[in-house]
C-alpha cells in the first residue's frame, strides 16, 4: 500500500447502492480514496476535475449510461481513465468502449485482484499522461518567456540554418547570435543544441507552416 | 239337518275367519281398531256356537248351563264392540262408551249367584219350538227376571253412544264411516234388540237372530275397515310408481336425492345417493355421517356452504370429492335449497348429489394442459429476459465478493477495524437474502404450478416486475414512467401468472420501441380505478399495430415478429380472462400501442 498515494481519487458510478458500497470499501482498505456516485449526472456534478483519479463504471445505468458518459467526457477534454464495470457485457459492448479509450473492461463480479489491477493500471496511465501533458505546458511557458528576436533565432535554428545564415538574414552580426543562442538555451534549460532542437521539434517550431 | 244346524256354524265359522283375518292385519300394523274388531268377531264366533248349542239342548238342565256363559260372550261382544267405536271413530263421550259394558256387567252379576240367572227368575221347563223350513229349537220356559232389564239397558246405553258418536264423527267430516258404521251398529242392534225382546215374550216363535245381525255389523265395519286398505293399497301403489319414476329418472341422470330434516338432524337418502356418498344402503344417517363420507380437505368448503345457504336465501350449491376403497376419488356435486316456516326458521333441506367425476377429470386435465401451456410461455419469456435474470443475480454476488475481499484484506492488517468487519459481515447476510429472493422469484416463475388465488396488490407486482426486466430496458435505452392510481389496486388472483402477463406486456413494448429513435423510448405503465373495474395500462411508443393486425394479436400462433412463436400474447389473454378480465389492445392517436388489462371490481380483493 505505500505504492499508493493518498492523492489517489477513485470515482464509482453505481445504480446499485449495495455494489457502490462493496467497491468502495473493497478500494478503500486497499488505501484509495474513494467517492461514489448513483448516477453518471451526479458524477459530472460532484467530481473534481483537477484530482488525479480513475473511474470504475457500471455500464447500464438510470438516464445517461456510461457509454454516453465516456463519450462526454471525452468531448469535455476533462478525461480520466475508465474501468467499465458490467453485469451483463458483451463483446461488441467492450470493443467499442476500449475503442473509445477504455483503460478496462471488467464484469461483475470481478474479483478484488482483477479490480485492484485494473484500478493501479489505470492510476499508472493517468500518471504518464499528467507527466506527458505537464512537459509540453513548461515547454510552452519557457517558449512564451522569450524575446521575439530570441524566438526568430530559435525559429531559424530549428530550421537547421547556420549562425552565419542566421546573422545575414537579421542583419546582425554573428557575434550577436550566438549571444541570442546562449541566452535561448539558458531560458529554454537545454543542456545541449541536441535537447534544444528536441524541445523545438516538440513545440513545432520551425516547421514550414 | 235344518237350516239352523247349517247356517250357525256357518256364522261361527263367518266370525271367526273375519276375527282372525282382522287380528293378523291388526297385530301386522299395529292398529288397535283392528284388533279390538277382531276380538269381538272371535268373541262373536263364541256366541253363534253357544247359541247353536242352547238352541239344540233337550234338558233344562243342559239349557240352563249354558245361559250365563251366554251371558258373559254376549257383554263381551257388547264390550268389543264399544271399544272398537271408541278407537275406530274416536269421537265418542268417555262417560257414555262405560255405560254399556257397566249395565252387562252388573246384569251378568245375577249369574254369579247359584240358583238366580240373569234371564229367569225360575225355569220351568224346556219346550221344543217348530219353526219354518221343518225347522225346531229349544227355548226355556220360566219367569223373567228384571235383571233382564240391565241387558236391555246396556243394548240401550251401546245404541246412544253409537249413535252420538256417529253424529260427531258426521259433524267432523268422517260421515262415510259414520254413515256406514254408525248406521249399521245402530240399525242391526236395534233389530236384534226387538226380535230378541219378542222371542222373549214368547211373541215370535223364531230363534234369537243375535249371530245374524252381529255377522252383518262385522260385514259392515269390515267392509269399511277394507275401504281404508285398499285406499292405502291404492295409494301405496301410486306412491311405489312414483318412487319408481323418480328412481328411474335419478338413476337415467345418475343422480341420488337426499332431504335433510334440520332439526331432528335426519337424513332421508336415495339408494344413489347412499351409494354416491358410500354409505350403507339401509341406516339410519344424519349430517355427520354425509360429512364423514367426504374428503377431509372438503369439508370446509362445504361447511360454509352449508352455512352460506341456511343463513342466507343462496342456493346450496358444492362440489366435493369422496375418497374410494381403491384410492382414488369420486367428485360430487351437490345442490339444494332450505325450505323454511312461517318465520323463516329453516326446517327441511332438500337437494341432489351427482357424480361429476368425468367431468371433473376432463376440466382438471384440461387446467393442467393450460397451465403447462402457461408455464412454456413463461419459461420461454424468461429464456429471453437472460440479461435482466443475470443482471439481477449479478448484482448482490458482486457486492458479497467485493465485501469478503475487502474483509480479507483488513485481516491481512496489522490492527483489525472489527467495526467495520460487523458491519461488512451484515452487508454480507442483507446481500446474501437479497440473492436469495430473486432466485425464490425467478423460480417461482420458472416453476410450472395450478392456479392458486391469494390477494394481489398490483403495484407491488409492478414494482417487482419492473425491477426484473429493469436492466433489460436500460440496455435498451427505454425510459419507464408510471402513473400509478391512488384508489383500490389489489385484486384476487394468481401473482405467479399476473406477474407474466405484465412481463409479457413489458416486453412486447420493448421489443416494439427498439427500432425506434432513443429519445422515443418512452414506456408508461399506469393503473387506473373506475366504479366497476380497475386497469393497467402498457403504452408504447413503437410502430403501433397495424389496423388489419389489431384483431389478430390475441390468436394464438399469429405474430408479428420474424422470430415470435405468436403465444405469448394469447397466453396473456387466457390469463386476464381466467381472472375474469378482459386484454385489450389500441393504437395511441400519438403513436404506439396501448394494451389495457380490465380487471371487474366485484372480483377484487
Amino acid at each position: 500500500m505505500s505504492d499508493i498515494q493518498s492523492s489517489e481519487m477513485v470515482y464509482i458510478v453505481d445504480d446499485d447502492p449495495d455494489v457502490l458500497n462493496a467497491m468502495s470499501r473493497l478500494l478503500r482498505v486497499h488505501g484509495w480514496r474513494v467517492e461514489t456516485f448513483d448516477s453518471a449526472e451526479a458524477f459530472l456534478e460532484g467530481r473534481d476535475p483537477q484530482a488525479l483519479a480513475c473511474l470504475v463504471l457500471d455500464v447500464t445505468l438510470p438516464g445517461l449510461d456510461g457509454i454516453e458518459l465516456q463519450r462526454r467526457l471525452l468531448e469535455t477534454r476533462q478525461s480520466m481513465p475508465i474501468i467499465f464495470l458490467t453485469g451483463h457485457g458483451d463483446i461488441p459492448m467492450s470493443v467499442q468502449t476500449m475503442r473509445a479509450g477504455a483503460s478496462n473492461f471488467l464484469t461483475k463480479p470481478a474479483s478484488a485482484e482483477d479490480l485492484r489491477g485494473a484500478v493501479r493500471q489505470a492510476m499508472d496511465e493517468e500518471k504518464l499522461a499528467r507527466r506527458a501533458r505537464g512537459d509540453a505546458d513548461q515547454l510552452k511557458q519557457r517558449l512564451a518567456a522569450l524575446t521575439p528576436r530570441e524566438r526568430e533565432v530559435l525559429e531559424a535554428v530549428a530550421a537547421g540554418k547556420l549562425n552565419k545564415q542566421i546573422a545575414g538574414e537579421l542583419g546582425v552580426v554573428e557575434q550577436t547570435v550566438k549571444f541570442h543562442r546562449a541566452r535561448i538555451m539558458e531560458r529554454m534549460q537545454a543542456r545541449s543544441a541536441a535537447e534544444l532542437m528536441r524541445m523545438a521539434a516538440k513545440l513545432a517550431i520551425g516547421e514550414k507552416t | 239337518m235344518n237350516w239352523i244346524t247349517i247356517s250357525w256354524p256357518m256364522l261361527a265359522a263367518a266370525s271367526l275367519s273375519l276375527g282372525l283375518i282382522e287380528l293378523r292385519i291388526g297385530l301386522a300394523h299395529r292398529s288397535l281398531a283392528r284388533f279390538v274388531f277382531s276380538l269381538g268377531a272371535i268373541l262373536m264366533a263364541a256366541f253363534s256356537g253357544l247359541e247353536l248349542a242352547f238352541m239344540r239342548a233337550q234338558s233344562v238342565a243342559e239349557a240352563a248351563a249354558l245361559l250365563p256363559w251366554m251371558d258373559a260372550v254376549m257383554g263381551a261382544v257388547v264390550a268389543s264392540l264399544t271399544a272398537f267405536i271408541w278407537v275406530y271413530f274416536g269421537t265418542g263421550r268417555k262417560w257414555l262408551a262405560l255405560a254399556p259394558p257397566i249395565l252387562f256387567a252388573v246384569g251378568i252379576c245375577a249369574d254369579l249367584i247359584p240358583g238366580l240367572d240373569m234371564t229367569y227368575r225360575s225355569i220351568t221347563g224346556i219346550r221344543t219350538v217348530q219353526t219354518f223350513g221343518g225347522a225346531s229349537f229349544s227355548v226355556l220356559e220360566g219367569v223373567s227376571n228384571p235383571w233382564n232389564a240391565f241387558a236391555y239397558l246396556g243394548g240401550l246405553a251401546l245404541l246412544v253412544f253409537v249413535v252420538d258418536a256417529s253424529v260427531r264423527l258426521w259433524r267432523s267430516g268422517g260421515r262415510r264411516r259414520a254413515l256406514i258404521v254408525g248406521g249399521c251398529v245402530t240399525l242391526f242392534t236395534l233389530t236384534a234388540s226387538i226380535q230378541s225382546a219378542l222371542v222373549d215374550l214368547g211373541i215370535a216363535r223364531i230363534p234369537y237372530l243375535f249371530s245374524w245381525a252381529f255377522l252383518a255389523i262385522l260385514v259392515a265395519m269390515m267392509s269399511e275397515l277394507n275401504t281404508d286398505v285398499l285406499a292405502a293399497t291404492k295409494v301405496a301403489a301410486e306412491l311405489k310408481e312414483s318412487e319408481r319414476r323418480m328412481d328411474l329418472a335419478s338413476v337415467a341422470a345418475k343422480m341420488g336425492m337426499w332431504a335433510w330434516d334440520i332439526g331432528h338432524d335426519t337424513l332421508w337418502a336415495t339408494r344413489r345417493a347412499r351409494m354416491l356418498l358410500g354409505l350403507s344402503e339401509s341406516a339410519a344417517l344424519n349430517l355427520e355421517h354425509f360429512t364423514n363420507a367426504l374428503h377431509p380437505d372438503d369439508r370446509e368448503s362445504r361447511r360454509l356452504a352449508l352455512r352460506g345457504a341456511l343463513s342466507s336465501t343462496d342456493e346450496y350449491e358444492v362440489e366435493y370429492r369422496v375418497p374410494l376403497a381403491d384410492g382414488k376419488v369420486r367428485w360430487i356435486s351437490s345442490r339444494g335449497r332450505v325450505e323454511r316456516d312461517a318465520e323463516g326458521k329453516p326446517l327441511i333441506m332438500r337437494g341432489v348429489v351427482l357424480d361429476i367425476t368425468h367431468r371433473k377429470q376432463v376440466e382438471l386435465q384440461a387446467e393442467q394442459d393450460r397451465s403447462a401451456l402457461w408455464h412454456m410461455g413463461r419459461v420461454s419469456m424468461l429464456g429471453q429476459m437472460s440479461a435482466s435474470i443475470a443482471h439481477q443475480l449479478n448484482q448482490p454476488l458482486a457486492a458479497i465478493l467485493g465485501n469478503a475481499e475487502a474483509a480479507q484484506q483488513i485481516l491481512r492488517q496489522e490492527h483489525v477495524d472489527l467495526r467495520e468487519m460487523q458491519e461488512i459481515c451484515d452487508d454480507i447476510v442483507r446481500q446474501d437474502q437479497r440473492a436469495a429472493g430473486v432466485i425464490r422469484r425467478l423460480s417461482a416463475l420458472f416453476k410450472r404450478r395450478e392456479m392458486q388465488l391469494e390477494r394481489v396488490d398490483l403495484h407491488a407486482l409492478l414494482a417487482e416486475t419492473v425491477d426484473l426486466i429493469q436492466a433489460d430496458l436500460m440496455t435498451d435505452r427505454i425510459i419507464l414512467t408510471n402513473k400509478l392510481t391512488t384508489g383500490l389496486h389489489t385484486i384476487h388472483g394468481d401473482r405467479v401468472q399476473l406477474q407474466q402477463v405484465l412481463l409479457n406486456l413489458i416486453m412486447n413494448a420493448a421489443d416494439a420501441m427498439r427500432g425506434v429513435p432513443i429519445v422515443l423510448r418512452q414506456l408508461m405503465i399506469s393503473t387506473e380505478a373506475t366504479d366497476n373495474e380497475i386497469r393497467v395500462l402498457v403504452v408504447d411508443h413503437g410502430p403501433g399495430i397495424a389496423p388489419e393486425h389489431l384483431t389478430k394479436v390475441f390468436e394464438p400462433f399469429w405474430s408479428a415478429k420474424p422470430k415470435g412463436m405468436g403465444i405469448g400474447l394469447a397466453i396473456c389473454q387466457s390469463i386476464v380472462v381466467a381472472h375474469h378480465g378482459t386484454l385489450t389492445a389500441a393504437n395511441n392517436p400519438d403513436g404506439g400501442a396501448t394494451f389495457s388489462i380490465a380487471f371487474p371490481t366485484h372480483r377484487a380483493a
